[in-house]
């Protein structure tokens, strides 16, 4: 998993929890690497789970929220750093039809070792567009803080229907209707 | 918070932190490192690239050109097209084959040059390589050139693929017409071969060299009783087949000999005959199959003759049935072929001629037997023959002791099977005997009319010799009457002139019944005058009856008043002898002739004449009898009142021969009334008064006209001279043809009498002498005297230029009536003077020309005149001379057209006569006449123009004084 997500996810806990909670985590939890990480390595995504798990326990705050939560604040890092991915973009759906089409194929030049998630989207009238997450990390919550995010980033208001497709959440799916 | 806790935390912060730039800086450096190698190589790649590119760009260019230079020189054709059949390229040959230039071809549909017939099959083809995806094709198809020539080409098309569709196809095609055409042949010949053999009228069986069949047909199987088809045959084994079926055959196993020797002899053997038990009969072929020397096999052919074979035995024995036949009709057969050599000598024949079969055979026929006056007659046969047309003819022929036979021959062509002539066969039959016959008839017959003929000779030549001296008895009997005889003298002359005149009529009768017997008499229409006819034979027996109680009356009607078309002489003798015969039978009363017109149906009048007498009658069961000749109607009458008996049978002849039909009605001891009805053509011209002939008999013509006498008889000189005296006219006398002519040279005379057998030059001749020579008697009327009444030789006068004959013995009458006709005599013969001398005016003098034709030309011009007898002496100079050469040339067109350019010049000079002969030059020439006839009639000119050319030379010379 490249470090970036590492990186953001320790940057996320010490906004919201401060930097105690980030040293608790890096030294109760066993990891691999020793826990730490720069933006531009490659960690194994098992790292993720021990570090996100961790802290719910320690938070208390269940698994799902959190992942929710990581997906907004990932969103707005991205909205940050790589302002390239917007440009043109007229509204939500096109931004989101995009992430499979062209910004994973644009990660994958810079990083051929990259296991991405796939997004697989259809338009099912006007207002609505259906969004299948797939992928072995089963983390359809964080998909679904971004989806949100994005929306919140076009000021559009959205209802998102989900549904598990596939036993573990390895494939959701996502029909998201504009209000 | 605690400090150090909180200080702990920040230095595992700070330990994290060092750890994470240690590791993301040892990232750094080996992507730094990854980066820089990259860069590394990239720029190495970058050097080599172009040499590389060149390199192969340079490899690409001579593979390519190696290609397209193996693609150009291909013999095959080469083309690509496009997907859809459109070429994009083809090659040098491509163009060369199929006559279009390489650019005419581009951008073409290449199904544009598949035959017409082809490209269904083609189009079929190709799309079902394509939808099974079958990359690469082979196909053979025709295709036209652009001259229309038609190429087959053999094919292999590769399809190219990009990205899984067909862009294009690469072709090579190779031109096979040679071998196509070849293979067509061939098969064309094996099939023809095989239809030939399996249609033939023969059974065929072809056996390899091993004897195992190759080919055998229906036809060998029916022969043989196979029941199986032909074709199930082949590669059967044959090596015992002879035995197999030497059952079928007369001689088995002569036939398993046989063929046994012919395969091992290998040698063609035809037409064998073979006899099948059932009776058939078969001709057998043997054929040895050699190939380069090689023995491949060999051919058995069997055909079925035994209908022909059976054809052939009845027609043999049909002939000789005829033959037999022929022969016991005493027809003698002989055959000969074309050349003429004897094949075949019949029995009989032989008998005929006596020469044995066997002496004849191979012997030339026309050499043997025939006479060579016959050989053109055999030639014209024999020609016939090969004509196919059959001929009788009679010839003669040697017999083999010399002596001749008649035969009559009836040939006919000799055919053989096939239609050809082989030679001719002669059915002879002796005629010897009826041919000596039919020469003793035709001798006889001969015989009979030279009888007759002499019989004919002998009349007319005693008519002649009696009639002369008769007349000269009868014409003295009249003179002496003239003498004051006594009264005993008289009644003497009356005894002898009535005794001859008997004698008279029965010569006359006779004569005309032998010329009527002869068919020598008939009918020539000229115009006369009927009334005055009758007036004359009224007069005539008014004289004759003047001392008898018998009144002569003729009654004519009135509407008869013209002149018409008809032969008076013939009517003059009937109505003579009918009213002789009255007058004979008439003692008082009355008698005489009745003539009524009957009708009338356009210019046709058709005559009823009615002859009456009150006299004896005739019994009505003798009226059949009196129209026969020599009977009367009893011997009483003839002695009462004499008579030939052959009057009424001359005048029944004569009405018949006018189409008239004559009848008598009779009242014994009351009278007879004979009547008839002739058709005369009315010319509608009016009959001048009756001209009292018999006064004219005591006429005086004192130096009214002048007379030529031209007869040898001194009696009947003496008599017309008497005659002439008599009536005061001048005359001369002539003894003879040649006196007559050298005297009418002479003298000019108004008449001349000329008589027709005389020694010297006889009348004919005489009178074409005067008419046709120079003399001033050229145009004076010449009447015959003649003694012979034969139709033929009253031509013969007129042809010889007379005008007119009188009969011997002639009255004074007669002779009158021909002055008074043709001399002008009393007051015209003056007025006739006056006229001649006004027509010929200043040629008055022209001694021996046509002094009338020469006024009638010039008048009195003498210029004129002059001028034209100036150049008739131009042309006599230059022209005239050719005459003899042309002849001598034998040049008869030239001759004809000089003729005519001559004949007009001869009148302008006064020698008219000659014109007449130089248009008979110029028609005889034309026409091809004989040498002899054309010599005569230039010698005729030549002595004319002799004669008549110092007449106009002494004309000249006077018209120019």
């Amino acid at each position: 998993m490249k470090g970036i997500v590492f990186t953001e996810f320790i940057e996320m806990v010490e906004q919201k929890f401060g930097y105690e909670m980030v040293d608790e985590l890096l030294t109760e939890t066993d990891l691999p690497s020793g826990g730490a990480y720069t933006s531009i390595g490659t960690y194994s995504h098992h790292e993720i789970v021990s570090l996100v798990v961790g802290l719910s326990q320690k938070t208390n705050l269940p698994l799902p929220s959190l992942l929710y939560t990581f997906g907004q604040h990932l969103f707005q890092t991205f909205e940050k750093g790589y302002g390239q991915f917007f440009e043109g973009v007229p509204n939500a759906f096109t931004f989101l039809e995009s992430i499979e089409r062209y910004i994973h194929v644009e990660v994958k030049k810079l990083y051929p070792d990259a296991e991405l998630p796939r997004f697989q989207t259809k338009r099912l009238d006007e207002n609505s567009l259906e969004m299948i997450y797939q992928s072995e990390r089963s983390m359809g919550d964080l998909a679904h803080g971004l989806i949100a995010s994005s929306l919140e980033h076009f000021n559009e208001k959205a209802e998102i229907y989900r549904e598990s497709l596939a036993e573990g959440g390895k494939i959701e799916r996502f029909v998201i209707t504009r209000i | 918070m605690d400090y150090q806790k909180e200080i702990d935390i920040l230095n595992r912060r700070l330990q994290r932190e060092i750890n994470s730039r240690k590791q993301a800086e040892a990232i750094l450096e080996q992507k730094a490192l990854e980066l820089y190698r990259a860069n590394d190589e990239l720029r190495s790649l970058n050097e080599g690239l172009e040499q590389k590119i060149a390199e192969r760009t340079s490899a690409l260019e001579d593979s390519e050109l190696r290609y397209r230079q193996i693609v150009e020189n291909a013999t095959d054709i080469i083309y690509r097209a496009d997907a859809d059949g459109y070429f994009t390229y083809a090659n040098q040959t491509a163009s060369v084959r199929l006559g279009y230039s390489q650019t005419e071809i581009i951008g073409r549909h290449f199904m544009e040059l598949v035959h017409p017939d082809w490209q269904q099959h083609v189009n079929d083809f190709y799309k079902k390589c394509r939808e099974e995806q079958q990359m690469s094709s082979y196909l053979q198809f025709p295709i036209l050139t652009k001259s229309g020539e038609v190429i087959w080409l053999a094919q292999n098309v590769q399809f190219i693929l990009h990205e899984g569709e067909i862009v294009e196809a690469a072709a090579v095609a190779r031109d096979f017409t040679k071998r196509k055409l070849a293979e067509d042949e061939l098969k064309t010949t094996q099939s023809r071969l095989i239809s030939l053999i399996a249609n033939l009228q023969s059974g065929i069986l072809v056996e390899d060299e091993n004897r195992h069949i190759v080919l055998t047909n229906q036809l060998f199987c029916e022969i043989f009783g196979i029941t199986a088809p032909p074709d199930a045959l082949k590669g059967a084994d044959c090596s015992e087949s002879a035995e197999q079926t030497k059952g079928l055959f007369k001689n088995p196993e002569d036939f398993v000999k046989g063929i046994g020797v012919l395969l091992k002899n290998r040698e063609i053997k035809v037409n064998e005959e073979l006899e099948m038990t059932d009776g058939r009969i078969l001709l057998r072929d043997y054929i040895p199959i050699f190939a380069e020397g090689k023995y491949l096999g060999h051919l058995w052919q069997y055909r079925d003759v035994t209908e022909e074979k059976r054809a052939e035995e009845k027609l043999r024995r049909s002939e000789e049935k005829y033959r037999g036949i022929i022969e016991n009709m005493e027809l003698g057969l002989l055959e000969v072929d074309n050349m003429g050599r004897i094949m075949r000598a019949y029995h009989r024949f032989c008998e005929m001629i006596g020469f044995n079969e066997s002496e004849l055979i191979g012997k030339k026929a026309n050499e043997v037997f025939l006479p060579p006056e016959f050989a053109a007659v055999m030639k014209q046969q024999a020609m016939d023959r090969m004509r196919g047309q059959a001929g009788v003819y009679e010839i003669q022929l040697f017999k083999k002791d010399g002596s001749r036979i008649w035969v009559m021959i009836s040939g006919a062509p000799i055919y053989n099977q096939w239609g050809k002539i082989i030679g001719t066969i002669g059915i002879h039959y002796d005629v010897t005997q009826q041919k000596k016959l039919q020469q003793e008839l035709f001798e006889a017959r001969l015989r009979a009319e030279e009888a007759q003929e002499a019989e004919k000779q002998f009349l007319a030549n005693m008519s002649h010799e009696i009639r002369t001296p008769l007349n000269a008895i009868i014409g003295m009997t009249h003179l002496l009457y003239d003498t004051a005889p006594t009264p005993d003298q008289q009644n003497y002359l009356d005894i002898l002139k009535s005794s001859s005149e008997i004698l008279r009529a029965l010569i006359n009768d006779l004569l005309d019944l032998s010329k009527m017997r002869a068919g020598k008499l008939e009918a020539h229409p000229k115009e006369f005058d009927l009334t005055g006819l009758l007036r004359t034979l009224q007069k005539t027996f008014q004289i004759k009856l003047d001392s008898r109680p018998v009144e002569v009356e003729a009654e004519i009607d009135p509407r008869l008043d013209t002149l018409l078309l008809g032969d008076d002489l013939l009517l003059n003798q009937i109505l003579l002898n009918l009213l002789g015969n009255a007058e004979k039978f008439t003692a008082e009363g009355k008698m005489g002739i009745r003539v009524m017109l009957k009708s009338r149906t356009g210019k046709v009048v058709t005559v009823r004449f009615e002859v009456f007498d009150t006299g004896i009658g005739i019994p009505p069961n003798k009226l059949d009898l009196i129209f026969q000749s020599f009977r009367q109607v009893d011997g009483d009458i003839k002695r009462r009142y004499g008579g030939t008996g052959l009057g009424l049978s001359i005048v029944k002849n004569l009405v018949e021969l006018q189409g008239g039909f004559i009848q008598v009605d009779s009242v014994e001891g009351q009278g007879t009334v004979f009547h008839f009805e002739l058709d005369y053509e009315d010319t509608g011209i009016k009959t001048a008064a009756v001209t009292e002939v018999y006064q004219t008999a005591k006429a005086d013509y004192a130096g009214q006209c002048k007379v030529l006498v031209v007869e040898d008889n001194s009696m009947n000189r003496r008599y017309l001279s008497s005659l002439l005296n008599k009536w005061n006219i001048e005359h001369k006398m002539a003894v003879n043809g040649r006196e007559g002519v050298e005297m009418a040279q002479f003298e000019r005379y108004d008449l001349i009498f000329m008589d027709i057998q005389m020694p010297e030059l006889d009348g004919y001749e005489a009178s074409i002498a005067i008419r046709s020579t120079a003399n001033p008697n050229q145009r004076t009327p010449i009447v015959a005297l003649t003694a012979s009444a034969m139709l033929s030789r009253k031509d013969k006068a007129y042809q010889a230029g007379m005008d007119d004959y009188v009969s011997k013995p002639f009255t004074p009458e007669q002779i009158l009536v021909v002055l008074e006709k043709f001399v002008k005599i009393g007051a015209a013969a003056a007025a006739t003077e006056d006229f001649s001398n006004e027509k010929t005016g200043i040629f008055a003098g022209a001694k021996g020309l046509d002094a009338a034709q020469l006024h009638d030309l010039y008048a009195d011009d003498h210029e004129y005149a002059l001028d034209m007898f100036d150049a008739f002496f131009e042309k006599m100079r230059d022209e005239y001379p050719q005459l003899r050469p042309l002849f001598e040339k034998r040049d008869w067109a030239g001759l004809s057209k000089l003729a005519h350019k001559l004949k007009p010049a001869f009148p302008m000079v006064g020698l008219s006569w000659l014109e007449a002969d130089f248009q008979k030059l110029e028609t005889e020439a034309k026409a091809g006449a004989s040498e002899q006839d054309i010599e005569l009639i230039i010698k005729q000119i030549e002595e004319k123009a002799a004669a008549g050319i110092p007449l106009v030379k002494a004309e000249m010379e006077r018209l120019r004084q």
